[in-house]
């Protein structure tokens, strides 16, 4: 497996779904991410989990457009997206 | 009544979440360790892995040496402890009496709601669908009358295994179970209990209980409950929860090392991680025990008592390297290092026994809370984080 640490900020679209769940971060669910001028369609949400960070905190998404999985974070004070690393087979 | 307990067992946890994070490592030999490029142990390894002979504990070298194929994936301890927390909260729908055994185990008494569910088989196969629905987890449940049993039988089938073990089938399962396959036998009991003659588990039960306590003490009683498979523990739900009787934390450096900085260095942080749970959940304690693993594997352990608790990290770190200084035989390399503190008490607010006013740690702890971990520390330790 090949991981790359990127960090750099990003634009997302994302929906809230109506999902019954104490667990915000199984609510909000990204579809397009924009990175460096590049629009990436996920197809697939392979993951998600919740980390706490002094008092605010990240929502980690794995997803996948089919051929990588990026991990998106999304901090819930700054509303602020972040690609956080790329993963693809070695 | 009779009890109906189930004990949950996610199977390969790390390792099977990370495999759903990273779809094309499914089905594909993966072991999780702290640094994949360090020198640490297996987590966990993927049954694929299993399949070769890779075991937890294992280092990276001789699960290489089993598995030339095997991927080493990063352990993601917040994914884990995020995933468990919502697995607990699937669990506490069908019951309160949730009791967290540990980050991939859990047992629910399930006595006075089954009939709400259709019955405890029906609750299991409900939470093993909502796993798999919900993660693309897959576990093991045992259903038995009490804690011991169902966490033997949970264990018979793994992985993806559903047990049932009735009342009047325990009998001749104990017969076919050797000891050390029940949880609270570990090796040194059992080679003891073969010396004895004793090899299953009904030849413990039929063992007379005097001579088991005669031989082992008040742990005769226990051993003599665990051949009968009596176990009248209650499940102990996770909010309450059982004081604790130390706490530690302890790390193996990238390589090994007799670089006094660097050991300094990592002792003191280990204490103050220490004396920050400590205070997290107000306990304070008198004896600090420090761990040193030399690179043959050889590890030793010593304790001091201090004269007051205390649960300030500098003080614990003080005591930690006047330990280290006993221990230590130069020009040895040391693999690892540990600092745990015991003999435990929970204060209801800290007195004025400590060296440094308890406003200071107060608002340095409230802006760690904040801003997140070391943000605000000692000089000392920022001069060797910048390193």
């Amino acid at each position: 497996m090949v991981h790359n640490a990127i960090n750099e900020s990003i634009k997302v679209y994302a929906v809230y779904n109506n999902r019954r769940t104490p667990f915000p971060h199984e609510r909000l669910q990204p579809v397009v991410f924009i990175w460096r001028n590049h629009r990436y369609r996920i197809k697939d949400i392979t993951y998600v989990w919740r980390e706490k960070q002094g008092d605010s905190e990240l929502y980690h998404y794995a997803v996948s457009d089919g051929a990588n999985v990026y991990e998106l974070s999304y901090e819930n004070k700054t509303f602020n997206w972040t690609l956080t690393s790329i993963s693809c087979e070695a | 009544m009779m009890r109906q307990v189930l004990h949950i067992d996610m199977d390969a946890f790390f390792a099977s979440v990370e495999q759903q994070t990273f779809p094309f490592l499914r089905g594909r030999p993966i072991g999780v360790c702290s640094h994949p490029q360090g020198r640490t142990v297996i987590a966990t390894a993927s049954y694929e892995a299993r399949a070769y002979g890779v075991k937890t504990a294992m280092t990276i070298p001789q699960a290489r040496k089993l598995c030339p194929e095997i991927t080493l994936v990063r352990c993601n301890l917040a994914k884990y402890i995020d995933t468990s927390t919502r697995i607990m909260a699937i669990c506490s729908r069908f019951t309160d009496s949730v009791e967290v055994f540990s980050i991939d185990e859990a047992f629910l008494d399930v006595t006075n709601t089954a009939h709400l569910f259709g019955g405890a088989d029906t609750i299991a196969r409900k939470i093993k669908q909502e796993l798999s629905g919900r993660f693309g987890l897959t576990c093991s449940i045992g259903i038995a009358p009490n804690k011991l049993l169902a966490k033997l039988v949970g264990e018979m089938h793994k992985p993806d295994g559903l047990t049932i073990i009735r009342p009047e089938e325990v009998p001749v399962l104990l017969e076919k179970i050797i000891v050390e396959e029940m949880c609270g036998i570990g090796p040194k009991t059992a080679a003891k209990l073969h010396r004895l003659g004793i090899k299953s588990c009904g030849e413990l039960g039929r063992y007379p209980e005097k001579a088991l306590v005669r031989i082992f003490g008040v742990k005769g009683v226990h051993l003599h409950h665990i051949g009968k498979g009596i176990d009248e523990s209650p499940v102990r739900p996770y909010f309450h929860k059982p004081p604790a009787k130390s706490m530690g934390h302890s790390m193996t450096f990238d390589k090994d090392t007799r670089n006094m900085a660097i050991i300094r260095h990592h002792l003191f942080q280990l204490s103050e991680q220490v004396g920050r749970r400590l205070r997290k959940d107000n306990y304070a304690g008198r004896t600090v025990s420090l761990v040193l693993r030399y690179a043959d594997f050889t590890t030793m352990v010593r304790q001091h008592s201090l004269k007051n608790w205390t649960n300030d990290g500098r003080r614990i770190y003080q005591t930690g390297l006047a330990l280290f200084y006993k221990l230590y035989q130069p020009p040895r390399y040391v693999r690892l290092i540990g600092i745990s503190v015991s003999n435990l008490i929970q204060q209801t607010r800290q007195t004025s026994m400590f060296e440094h006013p308890e406003t200071l740690r107060s608002a340095v702890d409230n802006l760690n809370n904040r801003f997140g971990e070391f943000r605000v520390t000692r000089a000392q330790n920022m001069k060797n984080m910048n390193r």
